[in-house]
């Protein structure tokens, strides 16, 4: 059961019971900032917590991230689905969502047991955003070697993501950034809004992040 | 003019326009193949083979479909069984299934935004007791939203020939206006051939230069449309 609130009428987790359907979290992210190695921590993580999950990924021009996948051993290749985003990687996963919202629901019927779909946008840019008609909840990642200006950059995937990954914590020496002044800027812009560093090279931060999603949308925290 | 007609005009201009979230911008019809060996190249050429896309292979195969799905819309059994020919009747793999994964996603929008009947026919699809197939959805689902046969064979030939015209856009082959003059000079043909009647013979289409490319389309490792 859940109830509604004003926030575009998403649900609310309430605690200590479970959601009827899969919940669905979006990964969203400029090209190279980590998605697909996030997924990679994220996928063992879930499921040392009994969680049933699925992948979308909305590759731009190959099918190099479900492929990747698919070929990592940490999930049954056919609980990847990948989906071709038509040069539009803005457009599947807001505008016109529907191709995605169909791909979910097929992995859905195909798994009837799952808890969780995770969509994988295309590498995009920083006015990337997730329609709420396709997840229940998104992220959104960007990595220190970037530059430390991108959170001061905003844009909406900075600012309305519900969470703000900053990545390869581990790289920050050698490309002059201070990570901590970097989270610390972000966490300023987003206001209430969470932040989370981490490095999927060693999987710093993934234990929080899971913790995170667990009691946002998996009811399970 | 009836406030009836008001309501199908601004119907055809919801469903026929590029907002309208049905699936489709990410369906070339093989045209990527084409741009992307150079076997297409121009706004002449373009609108060439567009002109041939329409009277070889949307009118008398996709009309021939939405109008007897328009027709039956009432009847799943009927409906089902055109769905199935429809598969029956598509040869190219890629072709095929992009035509199945449109019409899902066509489906998907409907059953959101409420269109009657919707829900049941995807779950048939999501289950496998349908196909799903673009032409048949879309009869299906204008007639549900009370379009009329003719505003709705408009908006799917609008729908397919913007899509066309985008893909060319998008891929950095046509310019935006250049599009434009490519759908203004279409119409005429199209009304044309949209203001006589459907001619009594099966379903056809010949089509090879789009469907090799289409089949080409399949195994090629750099792709950014589904066929």
């Amino acid at each position: 059961m859940t109830t509604v609130s004003n926030d575009q009428e998403r649900p609310v987790p309430v605690p200590g019971q479970r959601p009827k359907e899969a919940a669905r979290i979006g990964i969203g992210g400029p090209v190279g900032s980590g998605k697909t190695a996030l997924i990679e921590r994220l996928i063992p993580a879930l499921q040392e917590r009994g969680i049933e999950l699925a992948v979308v990924t909305n590759d731009l021009v190959t099918k190099e991230d479900a492929e990747r996948l698919r070929r990592s051993g940490l999930i049954d290749p056919a609980r990847v689905s990948a989906v071709e985003a038509g040069a539009c990687p803005h457009t599947v996963i807001r505008e016109d969502p529907t191709l995605n919202i169909a791909a979910a629901d097929l992995l859905c019927a195909r798994f009837p047991n799952l808890d969780l779909v995770i969509i994988e946008s295309g590498g995009d840019n920083l006015a990337s955003t997730f329609s709420l008609d396709l997840v229940d909840y998104w992220l959104f990642v960007i990595d220190v070697a970037q530059g430390d200006d991108i959170p001061r950059k905003r844009g909406p995937g900075i600012l309305t993501c519900d969470l703000l990954i900053v990545n390869k914590l581990d790289l920050a020496p050698h490309v002059g950034v201070d990570a901590e002044a970097m989270l610390a800027e972000a966490r300023s812009i987003r206001g209430e809004r969470p932040v989370l560093g981490c490095n999927c090279k060693s999987g710093q931060g993934i234990d929080t992040m899971v913790e995170t999603l667990s009691r946002a949308v998996l009811f399970t925290a | 003019m009836h406030e009836a007609e008001i309501a199908s005009l601004l119907s055809v201009c919801q469903l026929a326009d590029s907002a309208f979230p049905s699936g489709g911008f990410a369906f070339s019809q093989g045209l990527e193949t084409l741009l992307a060996e150079g076997k297409l190249s121009g706004e002449a050429a373009l609108e060439g083979y567009l002109a041939h896309q329409l009277a070889d292979r949307w009118l008398p195969f996709d009309r021939y479909f939405l109008t007897h799905s328009h027709g039956q819309a009432d009847d799943s059994g009927a409906l089902f069984t055109l769905d199935a020919d429809c598969e029956a009747m598509s040869l190219v793999a890629s072709l095929r299934e992009g035509s199945r994964r449109n019409g899902l996603a066509l489906l998907t929008s409907h059953e959101k935004i409420g269109t009657e009947g919707a829900a049941a026919y995807r779950r048939a699809a999501l289950q496998g007791s349908a196909r799903g197939h673009l032409p048949v959805v879309q009869g299906f689902l204008y007639r549900r939203r009370g379009l009329a046969l003719l505003p709705s064979l408009v908006a799917a030939a609008h729908a397919f020939l913007a899509g066309q015209v985008a893909v060319a856009v998008r891929l950095g082959t046509l310019g935006t206006l250049a599009g434009q003059r490519i759908l203004s000079n279409l119409q005429p043909g199209l009304s044309a051939a949209l203001a006589e009647p459907l001619p009594e013979t099966a379903p056809w289409s010949f089509a090879p230069m789009s469907e090799i490319a289409a089949m080409r389309h399949e195994t090629q490792s750099l792709k950014l449309f589904t066929n």
